[in-house]
């Protein structure tokens, strides 16, 4: 019994010691690594909200039900919430579609992109091999991008136009 | 066994995909480009190599050995899943393309019989430095492996060889010359058993030819 | 989550994106194992409950314990090491429990370990960022597929030996032959026709200036995607 607790207790420290060797990695790769899923939501917001590249604007995180993530985008000059952009998500036919969708103050989409799931912020999540290199036999004939169901599109731009509604409030087209 | 078989054993005579038939998974499924073969290589022959170097250090001690038998796979595991989670988390900071492409497949290199295989079969019973020469030989031997299945996958799919990003060379023109497309088939999954298939197939044929070869010398002889 | 959720779940776990024969998850078993019906169905279930079973467990510790201690880059390990116990644990229980089966699995059990099938349906499901329901959907659905081709494959395998195949290919390579025109039916939905259109999309971004109302399908006809 007690030679069984000792050696329970030795591999115990030696998962303890890796993983401090990991945490002691990981305090390196970390910030790169959050770094550059920054860089990745400035430049998708820059493409679904075009006027955002110019600086005159700022962007405020914030959370809301049916959506993965939101920012507000705001006017520097003004401090009024010029425009939303929700990044939102919608199951297809054999896969979920995730896209982020800006919609203005007048309740029109401003633009759009379709992003993969690893492209979230905050959490450090693996590129599934799935999402890229779809063993399906039919996406080979095309040159790139993957499939999706039209009902899932339709249902995120739907969903973000109503949310805008409700988040923007005001002028919103009735 | 000298050190010179030691290392040459993994290329050819003892080769964990096409002789020892492990390591099937990513074989399969990474084989789409021969970029995605060299970067699975080199995280692959890392964490045979420095695994078996662990474990035969481990091992040396008798009184250690002793010691860690009953939880001896257990180690193992942690020691294997420590480097591949170091594999993990460099390839996610430094070569996020990569990271992408082969995706769950760098973690499941953590299961994948040759490193386990060769940890317990020939790392444990072996100094440190014929180990390290057995991961690096069992490593880049899987490795050529891996890169004869992704050149023809995706030579005969696409029509290009990536080599490394954009180091590309493209064949493409020899496909418009014999007015043909590539066939995307060989980059599905039902192309990627099948290549494999018949390599495996080539390979047995080649096999089998050498054994009737020596069969006949010997009776010949006699 | 819509009875119409559940069902495209299901069929795309066990169908369309087989751990099998479209993730190329457990393949050396699946090699190994397929020569007869028997030890194929007792493999398949084996997987099936372990897999279940340790996809449950590995995404309540990633979403309850490592999410929260932000040591979320130890899910290699911590999984693996989930699994390494479960699966002992499960060898103890059916030695006590049920002997006769402990015998016929023989050897299989403990190599469900280093199955790939294991580890990889539990780290989808986590990378996916899978809700409960639809993990627990995702896992069950991997695994009945996994029966299945298992299944399929004993039953093509036996059929096989009995008759003349070339000397070369015999074994393995004819085994994959086999599998590979197995992937182009189940990827083909089986029968299954989708009622929706599918688009092809280019993975790029679309920047529209205003856009009155939810886009119809010719506009996305237009954008260069072409509807199958």
């Amino acid at each position: 019994m007690k030679k069984h607790l000792i050696t329970g207790l030795t591999l115990a420290l030696f998962a303890l010691i890796c993983g401090g060797l990991l945490a002691f990695i990981n305090m390196f790769t970390s910030p790169m690594i959050k770094a550059r899923e920054e860089k990745k939501i400035e430049e998708s917001i820059s493409i679904v909200f075009d006027a955002y590249k110019s600086g005159d604007y700022t962007k405020e995180e914030f959370n809301r039900e049916g959506v993965v993530l939101g920012y507000y985008i705001i006017n520097n000059q003004t401090n009024e919430k010029e425009a939303v952009i929700y990044i939102i998500e919608s199951q297809g036919y054999a896969s979920k579609i995730r896209m982020m969708i800006g919609v203005n103050k007048d309740n029109k989409i401003t633009g759009y992109t379709v992003i993969s799931q690893a492209e979230t912020k905050g959490d450090i999540t693996a590129h599934d091999f799935n999402m890229n290199g779809k063993s399906n036999l039919d996406e080979f004939d095309s040159l790139a991008g993957s499939t999706y169901s039209s009902k899932a599109v339709k249902k995120n731009f739907s969903l973000a136009l109503s949310y805008a509604k409700v988040d923007l409030g005001g002028n919103a087209n009735d | 066994m000298t050190r010179k078989e030691n290392f040459l054993k993994g290329f050819f005579k003892e080769n964990p995909l096409f002789v020892l038939l492990l390591g099937c998974c990513p074989a399969l499924a990474i084989t789409t480009s021969v970029e995605n073969a060299i970067g699975m290589t080199i995280a692959f022959t890392f964490v045979v190599t420095l695994s078996n170097l662990f474990i035969s250090l481990i091992n040396l001690n008798e009184k250690i050995r002793e010691f860690i038998r009953p939880i001896r796979i257990a180690v193992y595991i942690v020691i294997i899943a420590t480097l591949v989670t170091i594999v993990e988390m460099v390839m996610e900071a430094y070569l996020p393309e990569l990271y992408n492409s082969l995706g769950v497949f760098i973690s499941l290199i953590t299961v994948n019989c040759i490193v386990l295989g060769r940890a317990e079969a020939y790392a444990s019973k072996n100094k440190p430095l014929d180990s390290i020469i057995d991961g690096i030989t069992m490593g880049l031997g899987y490795g050529l492996a891996l890169l004869i299945i992704s050149f023809i996958r995706e030579f005969l799919g696409s029509g290009t060889i990536t080599i490394w990003k954009e180091l590309k060379i493209d064949l493409t023109g020899l496909y418009k010359a014999l007015n043909i497309e590539p066939i995307s088939f060989f980059k599905s999954s039902a192309g990627a058993f099948l290549v494999l298939g018949i390599v495996l197939g080539i390979l047995q044929a080649i096999k089998n030819r050498k054994a009737r070869k020596t069969k006949e010398k010997r009776v010949v002889k006699e | 989550m819509t009875i119409r959720d559940i069902i495209t779940i299901l069929i795309s776990a066990i169908l369309i994106e087989n751990v099998l024969l479209s993730q190329f998850l457990g393949v050396c078993s699946f090699l190994g194992v397929s020569k007869s019906r028997k030890n194929a169905v007792g493999m398949g279930i084996s997987v099936v409950s372990v897999i279940l079973i340790a996809t449950v467990v590995t995404w309540l510790i990633y979403n309850y314990v490592l999410k929260a201690l932000d040591l979320v880059y130890l899910r290699t390990i911590v999984f693996i090491l989930v699994i390494a116990s479960l699966v002992q644990i499960i060898e103890i229980l059916i030695k006590k429990f049920v002997p006769s089966l402990y015998k016929s699995l023989g050897i299989y059990l403990p190599l469900i370990t280093t199955n790939c099938a294991v580890l990889g349906v539990a780290l989808k499901a986590v990378n996916n960022d899978l809700s409960f329901g639809h993990m627990l959907l995702y896992a069950f659905g991997s695994g009945i597929g996994f029966l299945l081709v298992m299944y399929i494959f004993s039953l093509i395998r036996e059929e096989l030996d009995k008759r003349n195949v070339p000397k070369a290919m015999r074994g393995v390579p004819i085994a994959l032959i086999v599998a590979s025109i197995l992937a182009i039916l189940f990827s083909r939905y089986v029968g299954i026709s989708p009622k929706e259109k599918e688009i092809k999309l280019e993975n790029k971004a679309h920047v529209i200036e205003v856009m009155e109302e939810i886009p119809s399908e010719k506009y996305f006809e237009d954008l260069g995607g072409t509807i199958r």
